[in-house]
C-alpha cells in the first residue's frame, strides 16, 4: 500500500458517484447522501494527502472537521426536507424551485 | 385799520368758519346755521367796509396798495429750495370789490331767509352759500395767480353743489356737471397759463408779474409746444383768458351759464349773475398788463366779448322762461365787459362790474320774489312761464319797482348805473375803433346788443307785469305783497345802487354834464390801470411781511379829465365819447320804444317777425345749435364712442390677445414640449432603457429557474471550463 | 449703521405676531366667541401699529435728508452671501409707513361684515401688512426682494378666495404679471450683486446707490450693453408694473374689481405706491444717469397713463372698475411728477402718493359701503337699465363723504388731490412743456368721468331697488371720518407730510442733478 493513486482513485469514483446523484436524482434525500458522498470523497482526499504527502495531521483533523459538518449538515438537511414535505407534500426537487411558500 | 395778514384775513375766515360751524350743525339746528351765516357775512361786510372806506375816502390814491404774504408751505431741504407764498393784495379794485362782495351777498342772504324758508334744505343752502362767499372774498384777496386759482376752483365747486341742490332732478344733474366741466376747460387752460408765466417770472404774484413785464421779460421770450415756438406771451395771455371764458360764461363756452338757473334763485342771484361770473372778468382786469403785450390779444378778447354780447342778447330776445332772459342777459352784459377789457377800458369794464353785479343780483332776487308767489296750485310747482303771467304789477308793487330801476340800469338808460358804465364800454370802443377799423366789429356789435337789451328787458317786464293776466287761476292765488325786512328790503336797497349817481358826479357819466366837482368822479381817480414800472423796484426784498406804517401820507391824486392825454387829443376823445353817448341813448330808448309797441300798444306784432325770420327763430330757441353741437356732437359722436373704443381695446383686445394671450403661447410651447418629452425623453430614452432591460431579463431568466441541479451542472460547466481555459 | 433703537423691528414685526395670534387664540375660546376674537385681535393689533407708527413720526427728525441714523437696524442674516437685516426710515418711506398703518386699521374696520373663514382671511390680511412694512423699511436689496415677493402670497390668497366671481383667474393673473416684473428685478439683483464685487455692501441699497455703475458692461446677445442702461429698464419694468405703468396696467382692472373691499384698499392705496416707491429707492439712487436719459421715456409713458386710463374709465359701467382705471391715470401723474425730476416735481410725486393712498382708499370704502347694499356695481347694467339712481335722496351722509372723495380724487383746491398735481405740473412743465399741456387734459377727463358717474347714481329720483338702502352706520362712519380729515386738512395744510419728505426727496433731486 505504498501508492496513494488506489486512494485517489477511490475518491474520485464517490465524489463523480456523489455529484451524479445530485444530478440526477430528483429525491432530496437522496441528492443530501449525494452531498454525503461528496463530503466523504473529500475527507479520504484530505486523509490520502495528509498521509502521503505531508505527513502529518493536519488531514486527519480536516477530515474529523468534516465529519462533525456532515453530520450537523444531515441534521439540518433533514430538518428542511421534513418541513418542506409538510408545505408542499413532496420532496421532489423541482417543487423547490420559488422562495416563497 | 391795520393791514396784517391775520386782521385782513378774518374777511374770508369768517364765512370759511361758518361754513365749517354749520355743515356740521345744519342737520339738527338749521335756524341756528342760517343766523350764523348771515352774521358771519355781515361780520365780512364790516370789516370789507373799514377797507372801502379806507381806501376810498382815507387815502385817494390810485396807486396805493397793501401786499402781505407768508409762507403756505415749502421744500427746502436737501440742497434743493421751493417756497410757496401766499398773500393778500389790496388796492383800489379789491376794496370795492370786497365791498360790493360781501354788500351783495348780505343782502341776498337776507332775501334767502325769505325765498328758501320752506325748502326742506333750508340750512343746507346757506352751508354752501357761506363757503361760496368765503371763497370769492378769498379771490378777491388773493395776490397770487396760484390762490386765485385755488379760489376760483372752490367757487367752481360751490357753484356746482348748488346748481345741483335740487338732487332729486335729473336736470340738475345735468346742469352742475355741464356748468362744471365748461369751466375746468377754460381752468385748465388757466393752470396752463400759470405755469408758462411762473416759469418766465419765477414767481405767482401779481406785482412780481407786473414787474417783469415792466422789465421786458415777455416781449420775447418763446414757448415751445409741439415743436413749435410760439410767443410766451401770447399763449400766456390766450391760455388765462381761456380762464375768464370758462368761468364768465364767453363765446364758445357760454352754454353752461343758462342751465345753471336750474339752482335757487338766490344763489342764481350771487353766483351766477353778480360775483362768481364776474371774477373771470376780475381776472382779465389783474391781468391786463399782460395782456396787452402782444397786439393779437386785445382785439381777439374784444371781439369775443362783443360777439358773446350780441349773440346772448338775440338769444334772450326768444326766451320765454323768467330766469332765462335774466341768464342771457347776464351773458350779454358779461360780454360788455370783456369787450371793455378788449378795448382797453379798464376803468369802464371794472366799473360795469360792479354796476352789472347790483342790478342783476336785485333784477333776479326780484324774480325769485315773482316766482316765489307764483305757485301752481295743480302741479305744486313754482311757475317761471312768462306766457303764464302779465299784469303782476297790481299785485307786487315792491318787486315791480325794484325791477323796472334795474330794467332802466341794464337799458342804459341815463342816470342810471348802467348807462354810466356800459356806455363808456362803448363810447372806449369807438375810440379805439377810430384808431383801428378792426375795432369796428367789436363795436358795432357791442351797439346793436344794447338796442337788443333794452328791447328784451322791456319785453320781459312788459310780459310780466303788465297787460291782463293770461293765467286768470294763477293770478287769483297770489298773494297780495306787504312790505317784508326780508323780501323787499334788499330789493329796494339794491335798487337804490342802480342810480348813476353813486359812480359818477356827472350824471349821464360822460362828463357831457357836470354836477359835482372833480373829486366826484372817484371812480375814474382810483381805478386806473395798474402801472407796471410802479413795481420794477418792487422786488425779492418785499418778500417778506411788510409793515406799512399806518400814518404814511398818501399822495392825493388829482382828477385828471383828460386821461392823461394831451389837449387836442383828449377833445377827439371827447368828442368820440360824446357821439357815444348820445348813440347810446338813442339806441336804449329805441329798444324801449320797439318793445313797448310790440307788448303794450300791441301795434307791431311780434309773430310777424317768427314767421318772417323762422330759420333764425328756430336758430335762436336752440341757442344757435351750440348746445347741440357740444353734446351731440363733441360728446355723443366724439368723445363717448373714443371711450368705448378704447376701453373695448384695452380689455377686448390688448388685455385678451396681447396679455391673456401669453396664455396661447404658453399652451403651444407647452404642447410642443409635452411631445417632445413624451416621444423623446419619455418613450425613446426612458422607456426604452427599460425595453432594453426586460428583453435581456427574458434571457437572464432562463438561467435563474430555481432548479438547483441546473445551478450544479452550471458550477460544474463554469468550473471545468475555467479548469480547462487554465490547462 | 448701528443703532440701538428697536422700534422699527416692532413695526416690522408687530402684525406677524398678531398673525400668530390669530391662528392660536380662537383656541382658548369656544367655538361662537372665535370669529369675534379674530376681529377684535386683528384691530387691536393694527391699532397698536398705528401707535408705533405715531411714536416713529414723533421721533422722526425732519431736518435730516436721508436714512435716519437713529432708528437703523443693520444685523448678518446670511454671512456667506452678505444679506443683511438691515432696515431703515427715510423721509420717502415715513409717508407710506404711515398710509399703511392707517389704512390697514381701517380696513380691519370696514372687514367687519367677512363672514367667510375669518381666521384665515385676518390672518392674510396681518400678513400682508407686515410684508408691505418690510418693503418699505428693507435697506438691504435682497431682504427688500424677500418681502416684496412674499406679499404676493397673502395677496394672491385674499383675491383669490374672497374675491368676486371670476376671482381664480383675477388672482391668478395678479400674481404672474407681479411676479414677471420680480424675476426681472430679481436679475437686476444679482448682476449688481457681482457688479459691486460680492462684497459686505453688496446688497446694501444705500451703498449701492450714487451711480457707480456708469463704465459697467454687461455682454448679452453677442453684444456689449452698457450695464446701467439694461438695468436700469429690467428694475424698470419690475416696478412699473406694480405702479401699473401702460402698458403693464390690465391687471389692475381685474384684480380690483374682483378683490374685497379691504383688499381693493390696500391695493391701490399701498401696493401700487412700492412701485414708484421703488423707483425713488432703488431704480433711480442706483441708476441715476440711466433714469435722466430715459426721462423723457417715463414721462411720455406717464402722460399715456394719464389720458388713456381717464379715457377707459370714462367708459366703464362697473364703478369699481371705473374707480380702478382712475388710479392708472392718477398713477401716471406721480410718473410724470418722478419724470420731472426738479424739486416741485418730486416732492409732488410723493405727496401724490400719499394724497392718492387717502382719496382712492376713500373711493373703494365708499363703493364697497355701498356693494354691501347692493350687492352689484352697475351704473349702467348691461341691458340698459339703471344700476343705481337717486342715491344722493336715500343716502345722504355717504353721498356727502362721496363728494368728498370724488373731488378729492380729481384734484379740487382745497382737497389734497390739488397741491400734489400742481407740483407734479410744477416740475414738468419747463422740461415738458407739450406734455403738459396734454396731461392738462388728463385733468379735466378726469373730472368728467367722475362727475358723469355721480350724476348717474346720485341725482334724479330714487329707483326702486335702492329704496331699501340704508345710510352709513356708525362703524362705517367711524372709519370714513380720519380719511376724509387728512383730505381736507393736507389739502389745507400740506406741511405735515412735506415736512417729512423734503428733505430726502431734495437729496435725491440733488442726486439725479448732478447728471442732469
Amino acid at each position: 500500500m505504498n501508492s496513494m493513486y488506489p486512494f485517489l482513485f477511490l475518491s474520485f469514483f464517490m465524489f463523480v458517484i456523489g455529484l451524479g446523484v445530485m444530478i440526477a436524482r430528483k429525491n432530496i434525500i437522496a441528492m443530501l447522501l449525494g452531498i454525503e458522498l461528496i463530503l466523504n470523497a473529500s475527507a479520504l482526499n484530505f486523509v490520502t494527502y495528509t498521509r502521503f504527502v505531508n505527513q502529518n495531521l493536519d488531514g486527519h483533523i480536516m477530515s474529523l472537521f468534516i465529519i462533525i459538518i456532515a453530520a450537523a449538515e444531515a441534521a439540518v438537511g433533514l430538518a428542511i426536507v421534513i418541513r418542506f414535505f409538510q408545505v408542499r407534500e413532496s420532496i421532489h426537487i423541482d417543487d423547490a424551485a420559488q422562495l416563497q411558500a | 385799520m391795520d393791514y396784517t395778514i391775520t386782521t385782513v384775513a378774518w374777511i374770508v375766515l369768517l364765512p370759511f368758519f361758518a361754513f365749517v360751524i354749520n355743515a356740521f350743525i345744519v342737520k339738527k339746528v338749521p335756524n341756528v346755521a342760517v343766523g350764523i351765516s348771515c352774521a358771519a357775512i355781515f361780520g365780512s361786510f364790516l370789516l370789507s367796509g373799514r377797507i372801502f372806506f379806507d381806501f376810498v375816502f382815507g387815502k385817494y390814491s390810485a396807486d396805493y396798495h397793501v401786499h402781505k404774504v407768508f409762507n403756505w408751505f415749502d421744500l427746502n431741504g436737501g440742497g434743493q429750495e421751493f417756497v410757496m407764498k401766499m398773500g393778500i393784495y389790496i388796492d383800489n379794485m379789491t376794496a370795492m370789490m370786497l365791498f360790493m362782495v360781501t354788500g351783495v351777498a348780505f343782502l341776498i342772504h337776507i332775501f334767502s331767509t325769505y325765498y328758501m324758508k320752506e325748502d326742506t334744505r333750508y340750512g343746507r343752502f346757506f352751508v354752501y352759500m357761506s363757503l361760496f362767499t368765503s371763497a370769492m372774498l378769498g379771490l378777491v384777496l388773493s395776490d397770487n395767480l396760484i390762490s386765485f386759482f385755488i379760489f376760483w376752483e372752490l367757487m367752481g365747486f360751490c357753484s356746482y353743489s348748488l346748481i345741483g341742490f335740487y338732487y332729486e332732478k335729473e336736470d340738475a344733474g345735468n346742469a352742475n356737471i355741464k356748468a362744471f366741466m365748461t369751466t375746468r376747460i377754460g381752468d385748465v387752460f388757466f393752470l396752463l397759463g400759470i405755469l408758462a408765466i411762473y416759469f418766465q417770472v419765477g414767481s405767482f404774484t401779481f406785482v412780481d408779474i407786473y414787474a417783469a413785464i415792466s422789465s421786458g421779460m415777455f416781449t420775447d421770450a418763446t414757448v415751445t409746444i409741439f415743436g413749435f415756438g410760439l410767443p410766451l406771451a401770447l399763449i400766456a395771455s390766450l391760455a388765462i383768458f381761456m380762464g375768464t371764458i370758462g368761468k364768465s360764461a364767453q363765446f364758445p363756452l357760454q352754454v353752461w351759464l343758462p342751465d345753471a338757473m336750474m339752482g335757487p334763485t338766490p344763489c342764481s342771484a350771487l353766483i351766477h349773475a353778480a360775483t362768481m361770473v364776474a371774477a373771470g372778468v376780475y381776472l382779465s382786469l389783474r391781468m391786463f398788463p399782460l395782456y396787452e403785450i402782444h397786439p393779437f390779444m386785445l382785439p381777439f378778447i374784444a371781439t369775443i366779448g362783443g360777439i358773446t354780447a350780441l349773440g346772448a342778447a338775440t338769444i334772450a330776445l326768444v326766451q320765454t322762461d323768467f330766469k332765462a332772459v335774466l341768464a342771457y342777459s347776464t351773458i350779454s352784459q358779461l360780454g360788455y365787459m370783456v369787450l371793455g377789457v378788449g378795448v382797453g377800458a379798464y376803468n369802464a369794464a371794472f366799473m360795469h362790474l360792479i354796476t352789472h353785479a347790483i342790478f342783476k343780483a336785485c333784477l333776479f332776487l326780484a324774480a325769485g320774489s315773482v316766482i316765489h308767489s307764483l305757485h301752481d296750485h295743480h302741479t305744486h310747482q313754482h311757475v317761471q312761464e312768462m306766457p303764464r303771467m302779465g299784469g303782476l304789477k297790481n299785485k307786487m308793487k315792491f318787486t315791480w319797482f325794484a325791477m323796472w330801476c334795474c330794467t332802466f340800469a341794464i337799458a342804459g338808460v341815463p342816470f342810471f348805473s348802467g348807462f354810466v358804465s356800459k356806455d363808456r364800454i362803448l363810447g372806449d370802443a369807438l375810440v379805439m375803433a377810430m384808431h383801428n377799423p378792426y375795432y369796428w366789429f367789436p363795436a358795432t356789435l357791442g351797439f346793436i346788443g344794447a338796442l337788443l337789451t333794452a328791447f328784451y328787458m322791456c319785453r320781459m317786464m312788459f310780459l310780466a307785469f303788465h297787460g291782463e293776466p293770461r293765467d286768470k287761476d294763477l293770478y287769483d292765488h297770489i298773494h297780495e305783497e306787504k312790505f317784508s325786512w326780508n323780501r323787499n328790503l334788499p330789493l329796494l336797497i339794491l335798487a337804490l345802487f342802480t342810480l348813476g349817481v353813486w359812480f359818477s358826479g356827472s350824471l349821464t357819466g360822460q362828463k357831457l354834464v357836470k354836477v359835482a366837482s372833480d373829486k366826484v368822479e372817484w371812480f375814474d381817480t382810483l381805478i386806473v390801470k395798474p402801472k407796471t414800472e410802479n413795481f420794477k423796484n418792487y422786488q425779492k426784498q418785499n418778500w417778506g411781511p411788510v409793515d406799512i406804517k399806518s400814518t404814511i401820507s398818501f399822495p392825493v391824486s388829482k382828477y385828471d379829465s383828460n386821461h392823461g392825454l394831451s389837449e387836442e387829443e383828449a377833445h377827439h376823445v371827447h368828442s368820440v365819447h360824446s357821439i357815444g353817448a348820445i348813440a347810446s341813448i338813442i339806441i336804449a330808448f329805441s329798444g324801449i320804444f320797439i318793445a313797448f309797441m310790440m307788448y303794450i300798444r300791441k301795434s307791431w306784432n311780434p309773430g310777424w317777425w317768427v314767421n318772417t325770420f323762422s330759420t333764425w327763430y328756430r336758430a335762436l330757441q336752440n341757442k344757435y345749435y351750440f348746445d347741440d353741437m357740444y353734446i351731440k356732437g363733441i360728446i355723443q359722436k366724439g368723445l363717448i364712442p373714443v371711450n368705448n373704443f378704447l376701453a373695448w381695446v384695452d380689455m377686448g383686445i390688448y388685455d385678451k390677445y396681447a396679455i391673456d394671450g401669453w396664455e396661447k403661447v404658453n399652451r403651444c410651447a407647452f404642447t410642443v414640449s409635452k411631445w417632445f418629452d413624451n416621444i423623446f425623453v419619455d418613450t425613446i430614452a426612458v422607456d426604452g432603457t427599460g425595453a432594453s432591460v426586460r428583453a435581456f431579463n427574458v434571457i437572464l431568466r432562463t438561467f435563474q429557474s430555481g432548479k438547483i441541479q441546473f445551478y450544479i451542472i452550471m458550477i460544474i460547466l463554469v468550473l471545468s471550463s475555467y479548469i480547462w481555459s487554465l490547462a | 449703521m448701528h443703532g440701538t433703537s428697536t422700534l422699527l423691528n416692532w413695526i416690522l414685526w408687530t402684525p406677524f405676531i398678531g398673525v400668530v395670534g390669530v391662528i392660536l387664540l380662537p383656541y382658548l375660546f369656544s367655538k361662537d366667541k372665535q370669529d369675534n376674537v379674530v376681529r377684535w385681535w386683528s384691530l387691536l393689533n393694527t391699532i397698536g401699529s398705528m401707535i408705533l407708527a405715531v411714536v416713529l413720526y414723533m421721533k422722526f427728525d425732519t431736518s435730516v435728508p436721508g436714512m435716519q441714523e437713529q432708528f437703523a437696524v443693520n444685523i448678518a442674516w446670511i454671512k456667506q452671501f452678505n444679506i443683511f437685516y438691515s432696515l431703515g426710515v427715510d423721509g420717502i418711506s415715513l409717508p407710506m409707513i404711515m398710509l399703511a398703518a392707517l389704512l390697514f386699521f381701517l380696513c380691519i374696520l370696514s372687514s367687519w361684515t367677512i363672514t367667510k373663514s375669518v381666521k384665515g382671511y385676518f390672518a392674510l390680511f396681518l400678513m400682508l401688512q407686515g410684508t408691505v412694512y418690510g418693503v418699505f423699511l428693507a435697506l438691504d436689496f435682497f431682504l427688500f426682494y424677500v418681502y416684496w415677493e412674499v406679499m404676493l402670497l397673502p395677496m394672491f390668497f385674499l383675491i383669490g378666495i374672497w374675491g368676486g366671481e371670476n376671482r381664480e383667474y383675477a388672482a391668478v393673473k395678479f400674481f404672474l404679471y407681479t411676479f414677471f416684473g420680480s424675476i426681472l428685478m430679481l436679475v437686476g439683483i444679482i448682476a449688481l450683486y457681482y457688479a459691486s464685487g460680492k462684497g459686505v455692501d453688496s446688497f446694501n441699497i444705500l451703498a449701492l446707490s450714487g451711480g457707480k455703475f456708469i463704465d459697467n458692461q454687461v455682454h448679452m446677445f453677442g453684444t456689449v450693453w452698457s450695464f446701467s442702461k439694461v438695468f436700469f429698464w429690467a428694475m424698470f419694468i419690475g416696478f412699473a408694473i406694480k405702479v401699473p405703468v401702460f402698458p403693464f396696467h390690465t391687471w389692475l382692472p381685474h384684480a380690483h374689481v374682483q378683490a374685497p373691499t379691504a383688499v381693493s384698499v390696500i391695493l391701490a392705496g399701498v401696493l401700487l405706491k412700492m412701485g414708484t416707491y421703488g423707483f425713488l429707492r432703488i431704480a433711480y439712487p442706483i441708476f441715476p444717469q440711466a433714469s435722466v436719459q430715459f426721462a423723457d421715456w417715463i414721462a411720455v409713458l406717464g402722460l399715456i397713463n394719464v389720458i388713456y386710463g381717464a379715457l377707459c374709465a370714462m367708459a366703464q359701467t362697473d364703478v369699481k372698475k371705473l374707480v380702478a382705471y382712475s388710479s392708472v391715470s392718477h398713477m401716471g401723474f406721480v410718473m410724470l411728477g418722478l419724470a420731472a425730476m426738479t424739486v416741485h416735481g418730486m416732492n409732488g410725486a410723493v405727496l401724490q402718493m400719499f394724497n392718492h393712498g387717502t382719496s382712492t382708499a376713500m373711493m373703494f370704502l365708499l363703493i364697497g359701503i355701498l356693494y354691501e347694499r347692493s350687492h352689484h356695481r352697475w351704473i349702467v347694467r348691461p341691458d340698459g337699465t339703471k344700476g343705481f339712481g337717486g342715491l344722493y335722496t336715500q343716502l345722504p351722509k355717504y353721498s356727502i363723504v362721496f363728494i368728498i372723495a370724488m373731488f378729492a380724487s380729481m384734484g379740487l383746491p382745497g382737497l389734497s388731490g390739488f397741491i400734489s398735481e400742481a407740483l407734479i405740473f410744477l416740475g414738468i412743465y419747463q422740461k415738458y412743456t407739450t406734455i403738459t399741456v396734454l396731461a392738462l387734459f388728463g385733468l379735466l377727463i378726469g373730472a368728467a368721468y367722475l362727475l358723469w358717474m355721480f350724476k348717474r347714481m346720485f341725482f334724479g329720483e330714487v329707483i326702486e331697488e335702492c329704496k331699501s338702502y340704508t345710510d352709513m352706520n356708525a362703524r362705517e362712519i367711524f372709519y370714513m371720518a380720519p380719511l376724509c380729515v387728512a383730505v381736507i386738512v393736507f389739502g389745507i395744510y400740506p406741511t405735515p407730510v412735506l415736512d417729512i419728505m423734503k428733505s430726502s426727496v431734495g437729496q435725491l433731486v440733488s442726486l439725479l442733478a448732478q447728471f442732469q
